[in-house]
């Protein structure tokens, strides 16, 4: 026998979820749980989001924890990378499916396709995560990237600042609508308890 | 022999001026079209798939380099409709339903083009039931679907479904490919084929229909 695996279970998940997390307290129920977050820019590198992420699961292992992965499908078979390291995946696609709730994602897409969600990470960083890398203010480049789109969707959280001036300026550069939809943080609440 | 090296290099820069002169400059000089396209236009957007699955060039450059070669292949097409060249086989191509990414289908179907392929290209969000009738028209040998999103990659084993339930799943191999996309992916749902990339998707199409 090695030595004794202590109680502590962590959650390592993307600053994404920081407002939902915040808001579900769940440090109040779970004393013996830890929330590590990984900075939300990773996903502009792919590879770079799979190795920190394999380090901060290696060092929690290391110092015995139990490890749980708050991602959507952030990078290809990123479910069995986490079941190869010794670390549970929350089930869900991409974050703004896992804010919906599934069902409600799927009906948004179905309704309309070309729909460009936004969360507040998002729309407060949308320079650096969009505009730059896809060089968004070429108009040649905007268009090959969001000519088929038809409306932004900000999925909006209970505890975001006013977000509307920054997501309405977003739709109007890209010529899109702008619709709102208030996140049910029940789903993934209820996929993290069973997990817990 | 003639040498493709600043056709490649213009292809890789994304950089269309140079590049179409280049093409007209080794068109002039009595270079093959087939050639130019292969050694030239084809071979630089495979060092631009090599480099993109490094992460040492990104999207938009892509795209240019895409968009530099489809300008230069307007330069070859007559080359080809003179009857250089007979059709590889057919590929019924789109994105699946829900999915609106279509770079890299694009590219597939760009470089299926070249590589002598007859490419009828569904766009985007196409459902099963729009594969199916479109396969029922142009009788296509390989029925190609991508999927950039997990949500929608469960639309690829729906389609093949609705090619079965129409009877002619038998008629057609089916192609799979998109970032998420996996060989194990493939053999699961009983597609005939996956492939990572552009230029692999070529050389899968060929071995499917045994053409070289
Ligand atoms: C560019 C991009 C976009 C653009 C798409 C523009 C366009 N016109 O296509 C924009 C910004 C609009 C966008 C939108 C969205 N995106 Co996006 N997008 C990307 C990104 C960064 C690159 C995709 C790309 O174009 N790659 C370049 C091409 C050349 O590569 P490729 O597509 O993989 O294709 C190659 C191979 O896969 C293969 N291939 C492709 N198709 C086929 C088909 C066959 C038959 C074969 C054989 C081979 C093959 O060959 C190609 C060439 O080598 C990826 C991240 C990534 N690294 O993949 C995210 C990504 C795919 N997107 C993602 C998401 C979540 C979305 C959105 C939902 C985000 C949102 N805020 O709403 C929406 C989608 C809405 C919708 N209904 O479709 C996620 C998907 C996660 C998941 N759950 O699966 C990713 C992985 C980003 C991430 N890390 O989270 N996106």
């Amino acid at each position: 026998m090695t030595h004794k695996t202590g109680s502590i279970t962590r959650i390592i998940a993307c600053a994404v979820f920081k407002p939902t997390l915040e808001h579900l307290e769940l440090g109040n129920r779970y004393p013996d749980l830890r929330i590590t977050y990984l900075p939300s820019d990773l996903h502009l590198r792919p590879e770079e989001l799979r190795n920190r992420l394999l380090r901060k699961m290696a060092s929690a292992q290391k110092r015995g924890e139990r490890v749980i992965c708050l991602y959507g499908d952030c990078f290809p078979n990123i479910d069995d990378f986490c079941k190869q390291h010794g670390a549970t995946k929350v089930p869900g696609h991409c974050c703004y499916e896992m804010l919906l709730g599934s069902e409600r994602f799927q009906q948004l897409i179905d309704e309309t396709a070309g729909t460009y969600f936004l969360e507040r990470e998002l729309i407060l960083n949308f320079e650096e995560y969009c505009v730059r890398p896809l060089e968004l203010h070429d108009e040649e480049m905007r268009r090959c990237f969001f000519e088929r789109y038809q409306r932004l969707l900000y999925v909006r959280q209970p505890s975001d600042p006013d977000l509307m001036p920054q997501a309405g300026e977003l739709a109007r550069s890209l010529g899109l609508s702008l619709e709102i939809r208030d996140a049910d943080y029940s789903h993934i609440e209820n996929k993290l308890i069973e997990l817990l | 022999m003639s040498d493709y090296k600043a056709l490649i290099e213009a292809v890789i820069k994304g950089d269309i001026k140079t590049a179409v002169a280049e093409t007209q400059s080794v068109l002039d000089a009595g270079s093959n079209a087939r050639d130019i396209l292969d050694k030239g236009l084809i071979a630089g957007m495979d060092e631009v798939g090599e480099r993109f699955s490094k992460g040492q060039m990104f999207v938009p450059q892509m795209l240019r380099s895409a968009k530099t070669m489809k300008e230069c292949m307007k330069l070859l097409e007559p080359f080809f409709q003179e009857g250089d060249i007979t059709s590889k086989g057919k590929v019924l191509i789109g994105t699946v339903k829900g999915d609106l990414h279509d770079i890299g289908k694009n590219l597939v179907s760009m470089m299926m083009e070249g590589a002598g392929f007859t490419i009828t290209d569904l766009g985007v969000d196409v459902s099963p039931e729009s594969f199916v009738q479109k396969a029922k028209e142009v009788e296509p040998d390989i029925v190609a679907m991508s999927a950039l999103l997990s949500t929608t990659m469960p639309s690829m084993p729906r389609t093949i479904e609705a090619l079965q339930r129409a009877g002619i799943r038998d008629k057609v191999k089916v192609m799979i490919g998109g970032a998420p996309v996996t060989e194990k992916y493939a053999q699961e749902i009983k597609a005939d084929s996956y492939a990572s990339d552009a230029g692999s998707a070529v050389s899968k199409a060929k071995n499917l229909l045994g053409v070289s």
